[in-house]
């Protein structure tokens, strides 16, 4: 399997078996949205700005093309929070913008024979994007052999396991007492440079996921 | 806190991870690491770090032959005793 981004990782286990991501799931699509930002920041794309606003700190390569709505965005706004990023993208009068960008990465992993491209109906809207068995597999397996080792993590695992814990996904593909290891291990972490990093991004994700949650109350009002 | 490597840099690699091993064979976490467990997939570890680094194109070979082996029906105490319990 090709190396995939950590936003197209987090798509293959993220979405139904399917391949559906829909509005019911709103902790995995704001998810999706975090890991968005998260790979365009791990890629050095973007980079954190004053007053906890991000801003584009490198031009777009060729491989993080699934990303060019979100980046485009970025750049066009300038320095901007990143809860004003996945309210352009989670909360806009329709769900197009969303769906452009779910597409977009769904696309590039149907290219590669990793999921099943499905169509979104006359209307257009969100694709479904039916992931391969393996795939899925084989990006669990990688992140289980990182985090349950003796052995320091990646900023790329730690990313991954942020979201799918987030997102609750975890639950689908990690056992309780896998859960516990995990949890174990991030607490031994804390007090590293490591575990500080780990813990930034839960703040980040976490904070993302409460801020939307709710901008939808006072929007539904 | 490093990235994970790419596969072009793991392919080129002496020494890769476990993680890095499930990721170039399709093998199971698991499993590899039950291999290992069982001294079937030979490994160093600096004092230092904890991390368990595998040769590469020893573990890859070492790997291809167990699987052989159990696709044709031996037992992992066979498999142990055809390869020897000393890594090579």
């Amino acid at each position: 399997m090709n190396d995939l981004t950590l936003v197209q990782q987090y798509l293959l286990c993220a979405v139904s078996d399917s391949g559906k991501l829909t509005n019911l799931h709103s902790e995995r699509m704001i998810c999706f949205l975090a890991g968005g930002l998260l790979t365009l920041e791990l890629a050095g794309c973007v980079a954190p700005a004053e007053k906890k606003k991000v801003s584009v700190a490198a031009p777009l390569p060729e491989a993080l093309d699934d990303l060019r709505p979100m980046y485009d965005f970025i750049a066009q706004k300038g320095p901007v929070k990143p809860e004003k990023v996945a309210e352009e993208f989670y909360l806009g009068m329709t769900s197009k913008k969303f769906d452009q960008l779910f597409n977009a990465v769904g696309e590039r992993l149907a290219a590669q024979g990793l999921a099943e491209a499905g169509g979104p109906g006359l209307l257009g809207g969100r694709k479904s994007f039916k992931p391969a068995k393996q795939a899925v597999d084989q990006v669990v397996e990688l992140l289980r052999a990182e985090l349950l080792e003796d052995a320091p993590i990646t900023e790329d695992a730690a990313a991954l396991a942020v979201l799918l814990d987030q997102s609750g996904c975890i639950k689908t593909y990690f056992s309780p007492y896998e859960r516990k290891s995990i949890r174990e291990k991030r607490k031994a972490l804390s007090q590293s440079e490591t575990g500080k990093l780990v813990e930034d991004m839960m703040c980040f994700v976490e904070d993302l996921v409460s801020a939307m949650a709710a901008l939808t109350v006072l929007n539904n009002i | 806190m490093s990235r994970q490597r790419s596969l072009e840099v793991i392919r080129q690699a002496e020494f890769v991870t476990i993680g890095e091993l499930v990721r170039l064979t399709g093998v199971r976490y698991s499993t590899l690491k039950f291999y290992t467990e069982e001294g079937l997939l030979p490994f160093e570890q600096a004092e230092e770090n904890l991390t368990r680094r595998y040769r590469r194109q020893t573990s890859l070979q070492r790997i291809q032959k167990i699987r052989a082996l159990r696709e044709a029906g031996r037992s992992i105490p066979e498999i142990k005793a055809l390869l020897g319990e000393k890594p090579g």
